[in-house]
């Protein structure tokens, strides 16, 4: 078997038994990027050379006896995460040429298991987007289908993986953006608790919705890499004290109980991913689970919530990208430092980014402060109370992470509003800053996959993966 | 709520700048994206309130969810006196 294909754990195993060396598994990764990457565009930025030092290194900890499962396993970022020494743009003119002078603490956690840095995955601009065709510098196809998008915004990575040009991925999710890319490209991806995972070096887009999630190729994967980045870090003022072992993601799930809610396949949910997930639901059951059907909030309004809130952060984390104390700077004559600015601002920003940062910056204004943002503040502790209501009556909730499969390139761009809806599954969970996992569950006649998502309250990460691990296993 | 938007104003405000086609089809989506979070009125709607107290289920007259839900003993529902659908008692 082409070792690429293998799961994580599989060429942790191999790897620690010398069957091959990281150097040989990383080579292999660099030619399937070679060969593919041409035509899927996943990645921003690559250097063999770079990966294949770092596989020395870990070839030498392997053969010292001091490895961690994820030490030679070579993976990929998304490239909103600060990489000292290697540039990070969040896919944005604004930030062309950043060289951090410094790593996120989950790139530094990474790094120092040993793991083997491939590149930096493409994504929309600053995280703003759900099809990767808002970056700055090329569109990512999905590796399916290319006529397809792979999702967003960490669509590099789900494609780099989908694509077998990683072994595992680092994204960013506010609204779903680690979620939806997933359930494009038939990949699993975890959305953590809020706080679960330090963001400190996560180039900011909503900072009380951002959360960096592990994207791999089976829930036991995602349990491993999940394991050596949630911690408590005193780098980050939300980071929670939060201590996950991959143990405990083997509890039985017999007598769990799984809600559903109608709320989740409401109009606009093709029926296709309705029978997929009801088919999940029953498999579940099969396995000991019991099916309950439970009340949430109103994800339309939980979506609209979202994108307030979103917006709102947006236009004030942004704001600081002025050409002078960051982003770059127009080559245009200055007349005067209100106008430097603005040019510095209107080159660097595309049009998704321009247009929520107006839309937040309408949204905070003196007028409309009370009817937006504070409403949808107050919603979205409604929605945080709702799944705590409903995480009385059940353990667990499934539900579709989007409404249909991937849609074609460039169908979605006319109208910012019909993007906006199609994240109507995502971002309640992001809006209660509770845990989701996105999995596969079946495919389409078309051969596209399907995914659907598990939510749990707070810190119920183990909860999650026992559910998908019991669940992939009988669905291999 | 006020539905004008000066996306001008807006513009200026955010330290952007567009010409004069780009200020029209800003236009358009601003308005489109203003109606899209109108949505958030529909929170004060009492279906969408969450209460203390509320019983955690199906209302009798919201939608099933999909079809096949017999094929579900934990969906398989009976309607309750105060009108309300139970879901079925899990054995624990």
């Amino acid at each position: 078997m082409n070792m690429t294909k293998k799961t994580l754990l599989e060429q942790s195993k191999d790897l620690q038994s010398k069957k091959y060396s990281s150097v040989e598994l990383t080579g292999a990764y660099i030619d399937e990027i070679e060969k593919n990457d041409g035509n899927i565009g996943a990645y921003l930025w690559h250097d063999p050379e770079y990966a294949l030092n770092a596989a020395r290194l870990a070839d030498e900890c392997i053969s010292k006896g001091k490895a961690h499962p994820l030490t030679g396993i070579p993976f990929v970022l998304k490239d909103n995460i600060c990489t000292k020494g290697i540039p990070t743009t969040a896919a944005s003119k604004m930030l062309e040429g950043f060289v951090p002078p410094y790593d996120a603490t989950v790139t530094k956690a990474l790094l120092e298991s040993g793991t083997v840095l491939l590149g930096k995955a493409n994504m929309d601009e600053f995280g703003m987007g759900s099809t990767c065709e808002s970056s700055a510098f090329k569109i990512t196809k999905n590796p399916l289908d290319t006529s397809l998008v792979p999702g967003g915004s960490s669509g590099g990575c789900a494609a780099a993986l989908c694509a077998g040009m990683a072994s595992f991925a680092l994204g960013s999710d506010t609204g779903g953006s680690v979620r939806q890319p997933c359930a494009f490209t038939g990949t699993v991806g975890m959305k953590p608790t809020y706080g679960a995972v330090s963001r400190y070096g996560l180039i900011a887009f909503a900072s009380s919705l951002d959360v960096i999630g592990p994207m791999t190729r089976t829930v036991s994967d995602n349990a491993l890499v999940f394991e050596a980045i949630a911690k408590k870090d005193p780098l980050d003022a939300t980071s929670l004290d939060c201590k996950y072992s991959r143990d405990s993601a083997s509890q039985s799930i017999k007598g769990l109980k799984i809600g559903i809610s109608p709320d989740f396949f409401c109009e606009g949910i093709s029926e296709t991913t309705k029978k997929a997930v009801l088919s999940a639901a029953k498999k579940f059951e099969q396995l000991g689970a019991a099916i309950v059907t439970v009340d949430l909030p109103d994800p339309e309004i939980a979506t609209c919530a979202y994108y307030i809130i979103s917006s709102a952060e947006a236009s004030s984390n942004l704001a600081r990208y002025d050409g002078i104390r960051f982003g770059r700077q127009s080559a245009l004559p200055q007349t005067s430092l209100e106008d430097f600015y603005i040019n510095n601002r209107n080159e660097g920003f595309g049009t998704e980014v321009k247009r929520r940062i107006m839309a937040g910056t309408f949204v905070l204004s003196e007028g409309y402060l009370d009817d937006y943002y504070k409403k949808a503040v107050s919603v979205k502790a409604a929605v945080r109370k709702g799944f705590e209501e409903a995480f009385k009556i059940c353990d667990a909730i499934l539900a579709p992470v989007t409404p249909d499969t991937a849609p074609p390139l460039g169908e979605k761009r006319s109208d910012p509003t019909v993007m906006y809806s199609q994240d109507i599954c995502t971002t309640p969970a992001s809006i209660a800053g509770i845990p989701s996992l996105s999995l596969p569950t079946g495919e389409t006649h078309d051969r596209l996959p399907i995914g659907m998502q598990l939510m749990a309250p707070p810190l119920s990460e183990s909860l999650l993966y026992s559910l998908g691990i019991a669940y992939e296993e009988v669905t291999k | 709520m006020k539905k004008a938007i000066d996306t001008e104003a807006l513009a200026a405000l955010s330290r952007l700048s567009f010409s004069p086609d780009e200020l029209c089809a800003l236009q358009k989506d601003m308005e489109s994206i203003l109606s899209f979070f109108e949505r958030i009125s529909k929170a004060d709607e009492c279906t969408f309130s969450v209460e203390n107290d509320r019983k955690n289920v199906l209302r009798s007259d919201d939608p099933v969810p999909f079809e096949d839900t017999d094929a579900l003993p934990g969906l398989s529902q009976s309607a309750s006196e105060d009108g309300y659908i139970v879901p079925k008692a899990v054995e624990e």
